[in-house]
């Protein structure tokens, strides 16, 4: 049985680079197709969130995390989109499999935070996250599922759902692999009492917890005068940098953003881990 | 704290008024005195723009650990109200209240609208 991946809706093309695609996709969900040289492969995004990375230059196929430094290294990308709807993605990250996967820039193999479920497809994200360190690189022999050409399936029939990978118990691992790469994010910690319990991303911010401690007792003021509710995050905005302060269980969340970044997706990734927080 | 001062025109704020969910807005000095305000004020303006100017300070240590300033905008989020506050100027800050699901976009436009350059000494 051959297949390539599903056709979805053509939606446009364009010429940049992997940094602006993936920063400029928040809101979409399909595949990202592109061509590099010789070679081809594409890109399966999830409302924004990079699920699965596949390149293909003859008979070697280099996938997850591999063919994301690989599409990072090149300044333009011809790149083609294409919507899809959930049964097409699902479809689609079955078709890649795991090992096309990704997990977060530190490389550390993520577990399948459950809130992750809410997500149509995410049982395949995880499991790609799972296997991604066994089989990230360049492998031979790897059916094509670059669309329209044959591929191979592995074995299920068309649209069937991969084996789903048992829920697992909520992690604060998880939760920082997950915010650490969204796009635009640089830096994510989880502090409590003054001190960084975990951290994932560039930099330390360990100098960063004493004056966001001294802004949450600022925060704290404001509840009695405003008839507000628990806080569900502060953000300041500086002029290089966004600087994002959330309960996270029973600490805080750290996370640090690019400028470019607005204030509707760092809201979008507060709501998302919140929902963890109180699973 | 506070000094008495007549209501200044703002006509950002008017606008900002004008989106829906937005409860109030009020223009703040740096010295704690409350400019101008409309909507339906808070029962302690004062007090709320003084825990404001100490947010707006500790925001701005925050920049200098991470030199990556000037402050920009604050904003927090509630259960059922957000604040989003926005230097207009040198020395006086917006203030805007409004429920979650009001568009914080177009609140965030008109309110870096009214951001001006430094302002001439009188």
């Amino acid at each position: 049985m051959t297949r390539a991946i599903p056709r979805g809706t053509p939606i446009g093309q364009i010429e940049t680079s992997l940094d602006w695609l993936l920063s400029h996709t928040t809101r979409f969900q399909g595949a990202i197709l592109l061509r590099i040289s010789n070679g081809k492969g594409f890109i399966l995004i999830e409302y924004g969130r990079p699920a699965a990375f596949f390149f293909r230059v003859g008979n070697r196929v280099i996938q997850g995390e591999a063919a994301r430094r690989l599409f990072a290294q090149h300044e333009f990308i011809h790149a083609s989109l294409r919507r899809y709807t959930d049964r097409e993605f699902r479809e689609a990250l079955a078709l890649v499999g795991p090992g096309a996967g990704i997990t977060g820039p530190g490389g550390r193999t993520a577990r399948l935070p459950p809130f992750m479920t809410m997500f149509a497809g995410e049982e395949r994200q995880g499991a790609g996250r799972a296997s991604q360190s066994r089989s990230a690189g360049l492998v031979d022999g790897h059916p094509d599922h670059s669309e329209h050409e044959p591929a191979v399936a592995a074995g299920s029939p068309a649209g069937a759902a991969a084996p789903l990978v048992p829920e697992q118990k909520n992690s604060h691992e998880g939760v920082l692999d997950r915010i650490v790469y969204t796009p635009g994010v640089s830096s994510v910690a989880i502090f409590r009492e003054g001190s960084i319990v975990d951290s994932r991303g560039d930099g330390s911010l360990q100098n960063l917890v004493e004056p966001a401690e001294e802004i949450l007792l600022s925060v704290f003021e404001v509840l009695p005068l405003l008839s507000t509710g628990p806080l569900v995050q502060v953000t300041i905005r500086l002029f290089g940098r966004n600087v994002t302060i959330a309960p996270f269980n029973d600490g805080y969340l750290l996370v640090l953003t690019n400028p470019g970044v607005n204030l509707g997706q760092i809201r979008k990734m507060v709501h998302d881990v919140a929902e963890i927080g109180t699973a | 704290m506070g000094k008495d001062t007549p209501p200044v025109a703002v006509p950002e704020l008017d606008n900002v008024l004008k989106i829906r969910g937005v409860g109030s807005a009020f223009l703040i000095r740096n010295d704690g005195s409350v400019v101008t305000t409309d909507g339906y004020p808070e029962p302690d303006t004062s007090g709320l723009s003084a825990s404001i100017l100490r947010l707006v300070f500790e925001s701005g240590m925050i920049a200098d650990r991470i030199r990556d300033g000037p402050l920009c905008q604050i904003f927090l989020e509630f259960e059922n109200r957000v604040l989003m506050i926005q230097e207009t100027d040198h020395d006086r800050f917006i203030a805007v209240i409004a429920r979650p699901d009001a568009n914080i976009g177009q609140i965030n436009y008109h309110v870096k609208k009214q951001k001006q350059g430094p302002v001439p000494a009188a």
